[in-house]
């Protein structure tokens, strides 16, 4: 038993196998079908939110996921939480095969992974007490101890005042209610924490003192973080490895640093151009890549590769504003290994050093 | 060399609430010229939207106390009838705000609204109207404007019904175009197209650009000049390179210091301690105070004037010109010692 | 749009059709005592009985009786379109004077629609924004008084202070309109007013919550940034954006009104529908009864359908269910 087990009385499981990732998912798709019809009910198409997406979480890292609206980022978190049923492939949580399992089989393992919500005002039952939020995990999962003095650690480890026990979500603060979401996704020292855009809805000095506190608890418990956001600035400050998503597919994975200054995807250059950073120091005097026409919708996905109909890469190649190469048309690239663990699902991707240019503006 | 087109004098707005007087806005000056883009930054509480919803009149006068003088082309706004106040509303003075989801009504095709905001200020027949909306959605560029003008706001994606509320905007040519939170909601591609658009649009019409936001890398990116509030007070005021490159008030280094910053090395965030004050029982003095590591003895006293420091560049603290600079250098030095 | 129109129209279909077996089974096949029996009169023979249940068809198996039930409905008998048979009581077809009743209840219910509508969506805009002064407080009241006053108690009330007491009322009776168009009128209004008074204080406060909702919208902020006239603002924003729940409730409620106005016609003494059924539960005039059921539940079903089609042009984002 670790002293932290003595003094919460949560047991800490020990790893199936070390060494092995902590997350292993594979091959794994997710479809919400779209049903029409008068009488009977029948589907007609699909929301491809996931489609074909594997990558690996080694314990103790922080994973980056990151992608606009409709890249299957958030349903690739519910996925792996098991919080949804995988249409097929495979999840492989700390040894354990998830992806098929019943929510009784699932039971032992909800705790050791939890999540926290972007929303600090809707994640909160504003009916129950702060006590009660945070003691929910230990009255579900039947922990024995002292409930209250659990609560109250667990607060002042999230650098809130215990004596706001009974106090109702109401009274505090956004950053507040959120310093409270992660207390209750801590109270079962779980493996592995899903943060689901966890900083998004708040003021930007706030956003800094959530992120150092979750920086500090990974380093004290040994948590392993899945972080999601379309922040990029955040989502690169507190990752290891970033994997870039783009209409339910991974296109680009990396170490941070690498993706960051040397991205190899189209869409990956382009998503950083685009991030404002008039006010860095270090900014470089690069253009902004301005991608025309709007974020697509995951229900009716082009062929080939998704990102083909807007790549400024594929246009320059062809040398025409309105065709692109016919592998980029026909086929969809898989993740290729670039060196140094860096990954990209591209037919054309980008040379070290290579600027992506605009493309000939119509 | 720009005319200023808004100049605001002493600006100060109160709420009267159940729970006390809310001190949203105090005593605020600024100008906007034409041809140029002030940012408002500010985070929550900071009075930045409060300001502009006083200067177009769209606060309940009920129970909202506005003083101050705010000038745009010559007439005080705070002392028009309500009559010619309307008037400039959309046709002076533009307005786009943050949620186009919900701030295009659900009801009404996107053409009509837009043929509401021209024939609510000019007597023009309903089919002239609906051209004029097709040609101003064709200049945001939406494709297609001509079916796009009979679609319903649910039916448009994130970014088109930003640009339709931008076209409503800016469909009456109005010097002044007032951004609230443009590009909050949308995607970061899109955010960069329409920041690209207002800032074209900007140079086309040569009109004056109010962009308000909490984002600090929007403001650099889009605006020449640049005014930090907090609390409802400007705490500093200046060029864009002087205020992101050469900052010199302690919030203003709190906030760039909160944020990740590209570069090398990947610098542990320095949060500003403690949380925004209480705008009933704002702290005396400087508002800032509690939560600055640089006060000292007349900080809880004595309000710093927004004053200018010799160089156009504005801010409001007590502490000297070096003073500043040493702190300012000390803070960057820490930083950087700091490991991730 | 198409398509949810024609879903609903089916869905309907199948609703009047489970009214018409549930109203047969609850009618005939249920109840103990012997519909022939009520037919037949007090003084039955054993004969007549077997007379009267032969030509009632009462001989027939239930299922063969409800499938003639249904058919003699949709195809229509002897006494018109569609077949509602024999009156248990005057032995005479029912349809003509059902629908004589059904007529007078119409001018009383569509009279008190437009009185309720007017009066309540004045109201709750007028309290709307009139919010927390003693307007919306009276209004309010108001509103308290009108749910909380049964009927009958306001029906007689107005009849005593009106007619008996200051005499610039009517009295009760119903005179048709090609008779005499004044006294039409005159003897309508205060049961018009009597049935409206309890669904205009309804509506009131309906509406004034919708508005209320409504007035925080960010969209009504983009029209006076717009420049848009505050009167403008008011009707063809946050009216319009108020006033699609309430259309919908409109139209279910005026349909049970219909079906329901019993009270006020015996108050009044006003020869309706409902008095007719109350007139036909006291005789046990199973003839009539079923088929006061079945137009009663047809009317609400087709309110119902009406009202969703209506709230699928008044609202374009529920077009796509």
């Amino acid at each position: 038993m670790s002293t932290d087990e003595a003094q919460t009385g949560v047991p800490s499981a020990a790893p199936a196998v070390t060494g092995s990732p902590l997350v292993h998912v594979e091959h794994l798709v997710k479809e919400f079908p779209i049903r029409r019809g008068i009488i009977l009910q029948r589907q007609i198409g699909a929301v491809h939110a996931v489609e074909d997406v594997s990558f690996d979480i080694a314990t103790g890292e922080t994973l980056g996921l990151v992608g606009e609206s409709g890249c299957g980022k958030s349903t690739t978190a519910r996925l792996v939480a098991r919080l949804l049923e995988p249409t097929s492939g495979t999840i492989i949580f700390d040894g354990h095969d998830i992806s098929q399992a019943s929510s009784s089989e699932m039971r032992p393992l909800r705790r050791e992974v939890q999540m926290v919500f972007q929303d600090p005002y809707a994640s909160l039952n504003p009916r129950q007490s702060v006590g009660q939020i945070i003691s929910a995990p230990f009255r579900i999962h039947d922990i024995e101890g002292d409930h209250k003095t659990m609560v109250q650690d667990l607060m002042a480890r999230v650098g809130m005042n215990p004596e706001h026990y009974n106090r109702y979500p109401h009274e505090f603060s956004g950053g507040q209610r959120q310093r409270i979401g992660v207390a209750r996704a801590l109270a079962l020292r779980p493996k592995l924490i899903i943060c689901d855009e966890p900083v998004s809805a708040l003021d930007v000095s706030i956003q800094a003192q959530i992120v150092n506190l979750l920086e500090d608890l990974q380093e004290e418990f040994g948590l392993t973080y899945l972080f999601i956001s379309h922040d990029l600035g955040v989502v690169r400050h507190v990752s290891d490895r970033v994997a870039v998503m783009y209409l339910g597919r991974i296109v680009e994975v990396g170490t941070s640093e690498r993706l960051y200054n040397n991205p190899r995807h189209p869409y990956t250059a382009a998503l950083l151009s685009a991030v404002p950073k008039g006010h860095e120091e270090h900014a470089s005097g690069v253009d902004r890549i301005v991608l025309t026409g709007d974020v697509p919708s995951p229900v009716n996905p082009p062929p080939g590769c998704p990102f083909h109909p807007r790549c400024p890469k594929a246009r320059l190649i062809s040398g025409s504003e309105t065709e692109v190469p016919e592998q980029c048309r026909t086929a969809v690239p898989m993740l290729q290994p670039m060196g140094d663990g860096q990954e990209v699902a591209c037919w054309f991707p980008l040379e070290p050093g290579e600027k992506l240019q605009q493309a000939a503006t119509a | 060399m720009s005319d200023a087109l808004l100049e605001v004098r002493d600006l100060s707005v109160r709420f009267d609430t159940p729970d006390g007087v809310v001190k949203a806005v105090d005593g605020l000056s600024f100008t906007v010229g034409r041809g140029e883009s002030l940012g408002v930054v500010g985070e929550s509480g900071s009075g930045k939207s409060v300001t502009f919803m006083a200067i177009m009149g769209l606060l309940n006068r009920a129970y909202t106390d506005i003083e101050g003088e705010v000038l745009f082309k010559g007439d005080d706004l705070l002392t028009l009838p309500q009559s010619d106040l309307r008037a400039i509303r959309g046709e002076g003075i533009g307005m786009v705000f943050q949620d186009p989801m919900t701030s295009l009504h659900p009801l009404y095709r996107v053409g009509a609204q837009i043929v509401e905001a021209i024939r609510a200020h000019r007597e023009v027949p309903k089919t002239e109207a609906w051209k004029e909306a097709v040609e101003i959605l064709r200049l945001v560029g939406i494709p297609s404007p001509e079916e796009r003008v009979r679609s319903y706001p649910h039916e448009l994606s994130g970014g088109m019904r930003q640009r339709v509320m931008i076209a409503m905007g800016l469909v009456l040519k109005p010097d002044l175009l007032i951004a609230d939170e443009p590009t909050t909601a949308l995607d970061v591609t899109v955010q960069a197209q329409i920041l690209d658009l207002i800032e074209a649009l900007k140079q086309e019409l040569n009109i004056g650009v109010v962009l308000i936001s909490h984002s600090l890398g929007v403001i650099a990116d889009v605006c020449q000049r640049v005014m930090v509030m907090y609390a409802g007070r400007a705490v500093e005021l200046g060029s864009r390179d002087e205020v992101f490159l050469n900052p010199v008030h302690p919030y203003t280094w709190g906030l760039l210091e909160s944020i990740p910053q590209g570069g090398a090395q990947s610098h542990r965030l320095i949060p500003i301690e403690g949380s925004p004050p209480s705008l009933i029982t704002p702290p005396a003095g400087c508002r800032f105070h509690p939560r600055c590591p640089h006060r000292f003895e007349p900080c809880d006293v004595e309000r710093p004037a927004l004053a200018d420091r010799g160089s156009g560049h504005l801010d409001a603290c007590l502490m000297t010109s070096e003073a500043k600079a040493a702190a300012w250098a000390g803070r960057q030095a820490r930083r950087n010692a700091v490991p991730a | 749009m198409g398509r949810y129109i024609i879903r609903r129209l089916l869905w309907s279909i199948v609703v009047i059709v489970a009214v018409t077996l549930f109203s047969f089974l609850i009618f005939y096949v249920l109840p103990s005592t012997d519909p022939a029996a009520a037919f037949a009169g007090k003084q039955q023979t054993a004969e007549l009985k077997a007379e009267v249940r032969k030509n009632l068809g009462l001989d027939k198996s239930k299922p063969v009786q409800y499938l003639t039930f249904v058919k003699t409905l949709v195809v229509g008998d002897k006494y018109g379109w569609p077949g509602f048979n024999k009156s248990f009581n005057t032995r005479d077809g029912i349809h003509d004077e059902l629908f004589r009743r059904l007529n007078v209840t119409l001018q009383l219910a569509i009279g008190a629609l437009v009185i309720w509508l007017i009066m309540g969506v004045l109201i709750g805009v007028l309290s709307a924004l009139k919010r927390r002064t003693k307007w919306d407080r009276a209004a309010m009241g108001f509103a308290l008084l009108g749910i909380s006053t049964p009927v009958f108690f306001l029906g007689l009330v107005s009849l005593f202070v009106f007619w008996f007491k200051l005499k610039i009322a009517p009295g009760t009776g119903f005179v048709h309109f090609s008779d005499n168009p004044g006294q039409w009128f005159t003897h309508l209004l205060m049961p018009w007013i009597v049935l409206a008074l309890l669904f205009a204080a309804v509506y009131a406060r309906i509406v004034r919550g919708s508005m209320l909702e409504v007035m925080g919208e960010d969209y009504i902020r983009t029209a006076r940034a717009k420049g848009v006239p505050e009167r403008q603002v008011i009707t063809r924003h946050m009216l319009r954006a108020s006033i699609t729940p309430v259309v919908t409730l409109a139209g279910i409620d005026f349909a049970v009104l219909l079906s329901s106005a019993v009270v006020t016609e015996s108050v009044f003494n006003i020869p309706g529908m409902g008095a007719y059924v109350l007139q036909a539960v006291n005789n046990q005039d199973l003839g009539v009864v079923m088929a006061v059921t079945v137009l009663a539940a047809f009317f609400v079903t087709l309110a119902s359908l009406l009202v969703d089609i209506l709230y699928a042009f008044l609202d374009p984002r529920v077009r796509y269910t």
